[in-house]
């Protein structure tokens, strides 16, 4: 039952990820005072003047765009992480195969010891700091890896993984030569950054659509590339074009997730093979659903991450680590029996 | 043609990293002469009582009466309210905040670092939020993007600072007199060290141990601390000195050559006994160790930037100079 | 109809094809014969685009190919490689339901001409029992298929096939070739496929080309190609050959008793 109908699944347990996410966290608010909150300013303009309680700023100010902030980084690691395994036809390939939460990383770093302590300039520069970072760096690492017009998957990944050690060393470096920075590196590093409301969900958002749009698109073409290069060529695919544009989705994709909710793995890699156990590895399905699935994983291990220890939060990074280890063993286990992807 | 553009990328990043390598110290320099600017006493203004302050942020306050549900989240805040009688305003302090006692019984508004409790903070609807320098502007900004009133304080680095910070804090939360009487107490207290500092005959050579999980690279405390300018009040001098900053890493070899008279233990409370220092390979070769000279110190009496920091000079200074402090 | 003219293709410095030109009509199967490393496969890639040639002219009906996208240029041929272990869990149909990529565009939209299309080549490729299968479940000769009928969706004048029986049955091969030729006269396809079994070329080509180190060293009709010198010449091995007194079909026998083998 649940094979036949994979999006009236998923639908609903993302619905049901997005009402734990908003009505747990150190402070709980129960379902009523949710729905009056919600119908209050809804549907008649309150007055902002008339001091929202406490309850209803933590609700719309905090914790709504948290969730969906929540919400589309899931979705943006998910389906960057099932384009990448699906480009490199490799299942342990995830979004920062070639070097992109190096490279954020070190952008995010470079910022924080750039402002110093007078930061005027706001908090932006650091979000912004981590997406130039990641967009550079695939940037070089595909001039690096690219002869002629056509980039050779293999050489790609070994530039990738060489900037990205490069990338990270840079970073350990610049934390050390800056201790105010090395408690914001660290905790941008493990997943999670201090900016709460609804602005870093309008920065992302056009990025997200953007990307994850795309790659919503490229379906058919990553059915294509699953039987090689030059099969994909002699049925018709421009391989050269379709590469680039997967990569530049999902790199910007997972850039900008990176960018505001720091590094968080396990998301992008684990999440594709689950969907594919389940629905099979039509990539055309497998994208969106793992859009889904993506959002409600890392819901449900935001919410872990919030309540666990409240009122203080464990960064996400952690949990899903602690969480995806054994989901992946599984999932090594059943892929020696049986063959699907 | 792609190598040459290449290239120029690389050049450029690498020209953007050196930038950002290099900045901090200019900021940082440009900054602290800001501040020393800006940290305003309260005023009364006009007719009305309105209660108006200029954080170290450039931040104007505007209060109709004393702040009574303040939130702290920094230790070293928490603790001066406490010094100061203003204990019963507080409302909330964050998860580190447990000195005094007392402070045990506000409500923990969760840990600072990662990500903000703003849930917490937000639900003990404060008026204000005290927030010491080891907070992030950034921080602050969300804070106050949320309707949050923050009050940023820089560290001290004297003293006489520290003195300031606490009628600071006094004028805003209206206790201005507990404030003078405080300061008398802990100036008298610094004088009476620095007094018998000057019979001092020797001034030995001190390392301050913040952290060895690797032996052969200690991190320490370099020149421009408060740590180092304790050090030299307690007469002493930093055997670090040659570097800079909160954070220093010394090699060994640097360190025995340097070759401390009395070693101070900053990691005591995570486990670092005098004898395992003692054992470390090649450290035996330095004065502190034969001479038995390694003692644990209370970190948080030198680094919280508070009231206790006069705790931890006399502790520092009866240390270096046995012979002058009963 | 497909031209080769005086193809030269090289890696690198190394020249896999030299002066190549050939022609296959419609409805003729060409089969490429000749030693490992010969350039069969290098001749079947620069067709198809995977490689670019140095110099020389391919066309189809006349129209050049150098220069077509892939999409234009794979419906005018298309290619059926080996069955290696086929991974994915692609059911049959999905999997040739790729075949009309060049017509679906890269959204891969399916269109009714798409379904259609799909459903005759499945039929052709009698796999229409089959279509819900993975085709890693399938067997050699059914994998074979699957792959036939996926070039077939893609409903082009020129089919190309690099060895597409090496690693199947006795049963299998014999199949999957009756299938082709009834296939390709009824459609009128050009074919050009890569063998090595010089029987199984016998029985099936209507016309043969053995290359040796880049080069066509005889191009013709089976009897005339597949002749004793020839062959000796070609494979440095000493053969045997001589017409099926019942069928007429060419026999080339490899002598193992042969002093120099």
């Amino acid at each position: 039952m649940i094979r036949k109908h994979p999006y009236l699944v998923m639908t609903f347990l993302l619905l049901f990820a997005v009402l734990l996410s908003i009505a747990l966290g150190a402070v709980r608010i129960p379902i009523g005072t949710m729905v009056r909150i919600f119908s209050d300013n809804l549907f008649r303009r309150t007055d902002g003047a008339a001091g929202q309680d406490a309850i209803e700023t933590i609700l719309l100010a905090v914790r709504l765009p948290h969730t969906i902030l929540v919400l589309l980084t899931g979705a943006a690691l998910a389906s960057s992480g099932a384009a990448y395994q699906g480009l490199f036809r490799n299942p342990l390939s995830d979004p920062y195969l070639i070097g992109v939460a190096s490279g954020a990383g070190l952008g995010a770093v470079a910022m924080m010891s750039l402002q110093g302590m007078h930061s005027l300039l706001g908090y932006y520069l650091i979000p912004l700091g981590a997406f130039t970072g990641a967009i550079l760096t695939v940037v070089l690492v595909y001039q690096l890896a690219h002869v002629n017009g056509m980039v050779p998957l293999t050489t790609l990944i070994l530039a990738g993984v060489a900037f990205g050690s490069f990338a990270s060393a840079l970073t350990s470096f610049l934390m050390l030569r800056d201790d105010g920075a090395v408690y914001r590196a660290i905790a941008f590093l493990m997943g999670g950054s201090p900016i709460a409301g609804w602005q870093p969900v309008l920065a992302v958002l056009p990025f997200m659509m953007f990307g994850m749009g795309a790659l919503l698109l490229s379906g058919h073409i990553l059915n294509l590339l699953q039987f090689g290069e030059e099969e994909a060529r002699q049925m018709g695919l421009d391989v050269d074009r379709a590469k680039i544009f997967v990569i530049v989705a999902a790199s910007m994709t997972t850039a900008v997730a990176v960018a505001f909710s720091g590094v968080i793995g396990y998301i992008g890699l684990i999440v594709p093979h689950i969907i594919r156990l389940v629905w099979g590895p039509d990539y055309k399905r497998l994208i969106p659903l793992s859009i889904l699935g993506g959002a409600i994983t890392l819901l449900l291990s935001d919410v872990l991450a919030r309540v666990l220890i409240a009122p203080s939060t464990i960064p996400v990074g952690i949990v899903t680590a602690l969480a995806g280890t054994p989901f992946f063993l599984y999932i090594l286990r059943r892929a020696k029996r049986e063959v699907f992807w | 043609m792609m190598n040459k553009r290449s290239n120029l990328l690389l050049v450029l990043i690498a020209v953007a990293i050196g930038i950002a390598a290099c900045a901090p110290a200019a900021v940082l320099q440009e900054v602290q002469e800001q501040e020393k600017a800006s940290s305003a006493p309260a005023e009364e203004v006009g007719g009305t009582t309105t209660l108006v302050f200029t954080d170290d942020l450039g931040n104007e306050l505007q209060f109709d009466q004393y702040p009574h549900a303040i939130v702290s989240i920094s230790p070293s805040m928490t603790e001066m309210l406490f010094a100061l009688g203003a204990g019963e305003q507080l409302v909330g302090r964050d998860e580190m905040s447990t000195y005094p006692e007392a402070a045990l019984d506000v409500p923990n508004i969760g840990a600072m670092w990662g990500d903000l409790p703003v849930e917490a903070i937000l639900a003990a609807e404060p008026d204000l939020v005290l927030a010491a320098e080891i907070i992030s502007p950034e921080t602050v900004s969300a804070l106050q993007e949320l309707g949050l009133t923050v009050y940023w304080q820089a560290n001290p680095d004297t003293f006489e600072d520290l003195w300031d910070n606490l009628r600071e804090i006094a004028a805003l939360t209206g206790h201005k007199e507990e404030a003078e009487t405080l300061a008398t107490e802990l100036a008298a207290r610094v004088a009476a060290v620095e007094k018998a500092i000057t019979d001092a005959e020797t001034t030995p050579v001190v390392f301050y141990e913040l952290d060895a999980t690797d032996p052969s690279n200690p991190w320490t405390t370099g020149s421009g601390t408060f740590i180092d300018y304790i050090i030299s009040l307690a007469g002493g001098v930093n055997a670090a000195a040659a570097l800079e900053g909160e954070y220093a890493q010394i090699s060994a070899e640097a360190l025995i050559s340097e070759n401390p008279d009395v070693i101070l233990l900053g990691d005591a409370l995570y486990g670092i006994s005098a004898e395992s220092v003692m054992a470390r390979a090649g450290w035996d070769a330095i004065a502190a160790v034969q001479n038995g000279a390694v003692y644990p110190v209370d970190p948080n009496t030198l680094s919280v930037p508070g009231p206790r920091l006069v705790d931890g000079l006399e502790t520092v200074a009866a240390l270096l100079h046995p012979e002058l402090f009963d | 109809m497909l031209h080769i003219k005086n193809l030269k293709v090289m890696y690198g410095e190394k020249p896999a094809l030299r002066d190549v030109s050939l022609a296959v009509a419609p409805g003729d199967i060409m089969a490429l014969i000749g030693p490992n490393g010969a350039g069969k496969t290098s001749l079947i890639r620069a067709v198809s685009g995977t490689v670019q040639p140095a110099s020389g002219m391919i066309t189809v009906d006349g129209q050049k190919v150098e220069h077509l996208s892939p999409a234009q240029r794979a419906r005018l041929m298309a290619v059926v490689p080996q069955a290696r272990q086929l991974g994915g869990a692609y059911t049959v149909r999905q999997a040739v339901m790729m075949g009309r990529t060049a017509y679906m565009g890269w959204l891969g939209r399916e269109s009714k001409g798409d379904e259609e299309a799909v459903e005759r080549a499945l039929e052709h490729a009698c796999l229409s029992h089959l279509t819900q299968r993975h085709i890693a479940n399938l067997s050699g000769g059914e994998q074979q298929r699957v792959l036939l009928a996926r070039a077939l969706a893609q409903e082009t004048k020129v089919l190309l096939l690099d060895e597409p029986t090496n690693h199947l049955d006795l049963r299998h091969q014999v199949d999957f070739l009756k299938l082709l030729e009834k296939l390709v006269r009824e459609n009128c396809i050009a074919v050009m496929m890569a063998m090595h079994d010089l029987n199984l070329v016998a029985g099936i080509a209507d016309r043969v080309a053995l290359l040796v180190e880049g080069r066509i060293m005889a191009q013709g009709s089976p009897e005339y190609v597949l002749n004793e010198e020839i062959l000796l010449s070609a494979y440095q091995v000493e053969v045997r050959t001589w017409a099926d007194p019942e069928s007429g079909q060419r026999v080339i026998l490899p002598r193992m008793d042969w002093p120099g083998a």
